[in-house]
């Protein structure tokens, strides 16, 4: 009976898409198809696979994804991947542990799953990163020994331990550097993080960066006044000894809840921020996002993928968010926005979005995330504060880009009038 | 010269005005600066009648030495390797700092992806257990500054009671070379030196030196008689190596040891500068935290070649483009054709500037000596090379094939000859 009638929906279905002239799947093959297409992180949803995905649930799916053998089965799924249009292609995994509410037990079983999954994995970097008010020393040299130990994967990794510490003795930091673990002071009152330099800070800061470490600040920003922005930055980098300081929007901290529509409409100043802070020369050298962010991509080569995730606080694994900006190593931007734009093209997918097909970053942004899902994810009125907010962001990143450019040439200038005058 | 340290912004709006490093004052262009010395103090317990150094007391304070820690990695550019320099004065003097220095520096640029060896040049006579232990766990390499035998050494290095200062260094250098053979002893030879120089390598060679950097200093000093004398002293050290040679031991002595490797390699190495590479990749901070272009320029009258400071804005490119120049003002006069080519590289521009008021120019004796160490260095190769030494071969022909070692000599000595 039951063959009868799989035969039956065969056969209507292959006289749907005789007559159709299109492939018809069913919602679970739709479901599987996805899963396969995020698997292997080539084209993307378009607009009405994406809303019929959230209008069947598939979200809510997603979303309960634990680390369990989906995930693992998806990881060494993406990192079994060999070959991509012709050309060998590695997989690097950016893996966020928001352990706020997480024992370290828990930190712990997490690494190893997703370690065990991801042998084949070319470099993984792990962001440990610890909610507010918290310095679990201890937690940080267990999870960075597992990590480095026999028992931990077998690639590249690095290691990346964000938070708001209290200092931390001198053997937990010579442990540090010996383990190139990287710290990643946070700063962000919108967050439940400190929102100023005030006593501790200042003694970890300076504690810290007088024993040897490089402390970076990572400012969540969240509609604070630019002075008190400047007088945060100008403090931090006197602390931390030129450590590098990196602003982004709050709602970019894993901490923050994904689903927050408020939090995104309060980042609508975020661009101007960024703005004015780079163009001043002489800070603008110390702000590592986005341009940190694009140099890191840029030291991996054309062929790499990368794989985003993030376990929260319940244990959950969901995609996370990544910049996919590229630029051209050896390249130079003009004022010409056409070819700055062809400049700054990425190597990677471009989206099957109808609506990315006819914008003008298309080439640059890079779409989707390999792995986020952040269309598929989230509702569709938030797809529009999505592109806004990236569009905004490669506007900024076009402008420094000719701000440093400036920047050089009046160097290089400089240069060449000494050689003449010599 | 006109001072052209600029000093942009600062009028301008700067938010962050009272930070710890100036990105304006790192250089854009050129070769990356990957080797810094630093000037820990200008203060020294020793007198030498040579010293280059105007003499007060003021020491560098730890921030500014951290200060140029960082700034010579940001300068550094994609240089992986970076080399400081401790030198003085006598660095030892800050032994507390340097306790601070080194690891700071060690765990700061790992962090970045670089590598950092620290360095110093020391008269040797404030050592203890303890400094030896520190040396031992950071990996600290050092020169040790001797003249040699106690007539030459104490001739000009002394305290400022007079006294003499071998007898102290003599007590000190066994602990010293027992942490690190390699130490080289460098030597500054001048005219009423010169006479001692062959007893002085046999006195170094006993005490266990293995490494050795004879310098000729101070050529205004010098005359044709005492000119002559070193090529005679010069062609004596040159014997008792070859014969150290053939017993199978090697030593290293400056001079044989760079001729022989660039003849190893073809020859003529004008093309790639001054050797030491002052100005261009390396610069000294001295106590105040200016940048020069080494540590011979750090006096208030050169305050013209001042190239910036690690506190402030601006960078003299102007000076810094001086030390690009020379190398194209040499590869394009008569030291082109010379036959000292192979060894020479224009001497020290430091030196030049004191001699000739040009940092291109050599002294006329200056050429004068090189040209004659030279001839005693090619005949130290030639005869090793004849004979085959097998530890000469081992260090500079490591993988001997005998045509290429003929064609590469012979199109030296055709090269040299036109």
């Amino acid at each position: 009976m039951k063959n009868d009638l799989a035969k039956m929906n065969e056969t209507l279905r292959k006289r749907l898409e005789k007559k159709l002239k299109l492939p018809v799947v069913t919602i679970e093959e739709r479901k599987i198809a996805v899963l396969e297409k995020f698997a292997k992180g080539v084209e993307f949803l378009d607009a009405s696979e994406a809303v019929a995905l959230v209008d069947s649930g598939f979200e809510n799916e997603m979303s309960e994804l634990t680390l369990t053998s989906d995930i693992k089965q998806r990881i060494t799924s993406l990192s079994n991947r060999t070959s991509y249009r012709g050309k060998v292609r590695r997989l690097n995994l950016t893996l966020y542990l928001c352990s706020c509410h997480l024992s370290g037990n828990a930190v712990l079983e997490a690494i190893r799953r997703i370690g065990s999954a991801a042998n084949n994995l070319s470099k993984i970097q792990i962001i440990v990163d610890f909610g507010p008010g918290l310095s679990p020393w201890d937690k940080i040299v267990e999870v960075v020994q597992v990590l480095r130990g026999v028992d931990g994967p077998k690639i590249p990794k690095q290691v990346i331990v964000g938070g708001s510490f209290s200092c931390p003795s001198e053997a937990t930091m010579d442990f540090l550097v010996q383990q190139d673990v990287i710290l990643r002071y946070v700063l962000g009152a919108a967050l439940g993080y400190s929102g100023n330099l005030g006593k501790q800070e200042k003694e970890f800061l300076k504690t810290t960066s007088n024993y040897g470490l490089r402390v970076p600040i990572l400012f969540y920003w969240a509609g604070e006044d630019l002075l008190i922005v400047k007088e945060i930055l100008e403090e931090a980098l006197r602390l931390n000894r030129a450590s590098g300081i990196s602003i982004l929007p709050a709602f970019l901290s894993p901490h923050c809840d994904p689903e927050d529509l408020d939090g995104r409409i309060k980042a609508d100043g975020f661009d101007s921020v960024v703005s004015y802070l780079y163009s001043d020369s002489s800070l603008s050298e110390f702000l590592d996002e986005p341009l940190i962010d694009i140099e890191e991509r840029l030291s991996d080569s054309d062929h790499v993928d990368r794989l985003c995730a993030v376990i929260d606080g319940r244990g959950q694994i969901r995609p996370f968010r990544i910049f996919p900006f590229a630029i051209q190593r050896n390249g130079d931007v003009t004022y010409d926005s056409k070819k700055s734009l062809e400049l700054l093209s990425h190597p990677a997918r471009v989206p099957m979005w109808s609506r990315c097909k006819r914008c003008v970053w298309k080439s640059v942004c890079g779409g989707i995330d390999t792995f986020s899902g952040v269309h598929g994810r989230y509702h569709k009125g938030l797809f529009d504060i999505w592109c806004q907010y990236r569009q905004t962001y490669l506007r900024q990143i076009l402008r420094e880009c000719l701000i440093i450019r400036e920047h050089l040439g009046n160097q290089r200038d400089s240069i060449e009038n000494g050689q003449s005058n010599g | 010269m006109v001072n052209i340290l600029e000093k942009p912004h600062k009028e301008k709006f700067n938010p962050v005005a009272n930070r710890m490093i100036n990105p304006n004052s790192l250089p854009i262009g050129g070769v990356q600066i990957s080797s810094l010395d630093l000037d820990l103090t200008v203060d020294c317990n020793l007198d030498c009648d040579y010293c280059f150094k105007e003499k007060y007391k003021k020491h560098m304070p730890l921030e500014t030495t951290r200060q140029a820690v960082v700034w010579l990695i940001m300068a550094s550019g994609d240089a992986k390797k970076l080399t400081v320099a401790l030198i003085g004065g006598e660095p030892m003097l800050r032994f507390k700092l340097i306790k601070e220095l080194v690891p700071f520096a060690k765990r700061r640029v790992q962090q970045h992806g670089k590598n950092i060896h620290f360095t110093m040049t020391t008269n040797g006579t404030v050592i203890n257990n303890e400094i030896l232990m520190f040396w031992k766990k950071w990996g600290m390499g050092f020169h040790t500054s001797i003249d040699g035998c106690p007539e030459a050494h104490d001739y000009h290095r002394h305290f400022p009671d007079g006294k003499g200062s071998s007898d102290l260094l003599a007590r000190n250098l066994p602990r010293i070379l027992s942490i690190r053979p390699k130490t080289t002893a460098r030597a500054t030879v001048l005219a009423d030196t010169v006479k001692y120089l062959s007893e002085s390598f046999e006195y170094l060679l006993k005490l266990g030196y293995r490494s050795f950097a004879f310098v000729p200093s101070v050529y205004s000093l010098w005359d044709q008689p005492s000119v002559n004398e070193l090529e005679g002293q010069f062609r004596a050290i040159m014997i008792r190596t070859i014969q150290l040679y053939r017993q199978g031991q090697y030593i290293s002595v400056k001079y044989f040891d760079e001729g022989c490797q660039r003849l190893a390699k073809g020859g003529a190495s004008m093309a790639d500068g001054p050797s030491c590479g002052a100005g261009r990749g390396m610069v000294l901070v001295d106590v105040n935290g200016d940048i020069w272009p080494c540590h011979r320029w750090n006096k208030q009258s050169q305050s013209d070649w001042k190239l910036g400071s690690v506190w402030e804005n601006g960078f003299n490119y102007r000076v810094r483009n001086m030390f690009f120049t020379a190398i194209y003002k040499k590869q394009t006069s008569p030291c082109r054709s010379c036959s000292a080519n192979f060894l020479c590289r224009g001497g020290c521009p430091a030196q030049n500037l004191e001699d000739t008021g040009c940092i291109w120019k050599q002294h006329p004796l200056g050429c004068e000596i090189t040209k004659r160490i030279a001839i005693v260095v090619r005949e130290f190769h030639d005869t090793l090379l004849t004979e085959k030494n097998t530890v000469f071969m081992q260090h500079y022909y490591p993988e001997p094939d005998e045509k290429e070692i003929g064609k590469t000599y012979k199109s030296v000595k055709m090269e040299t000859a036109l």
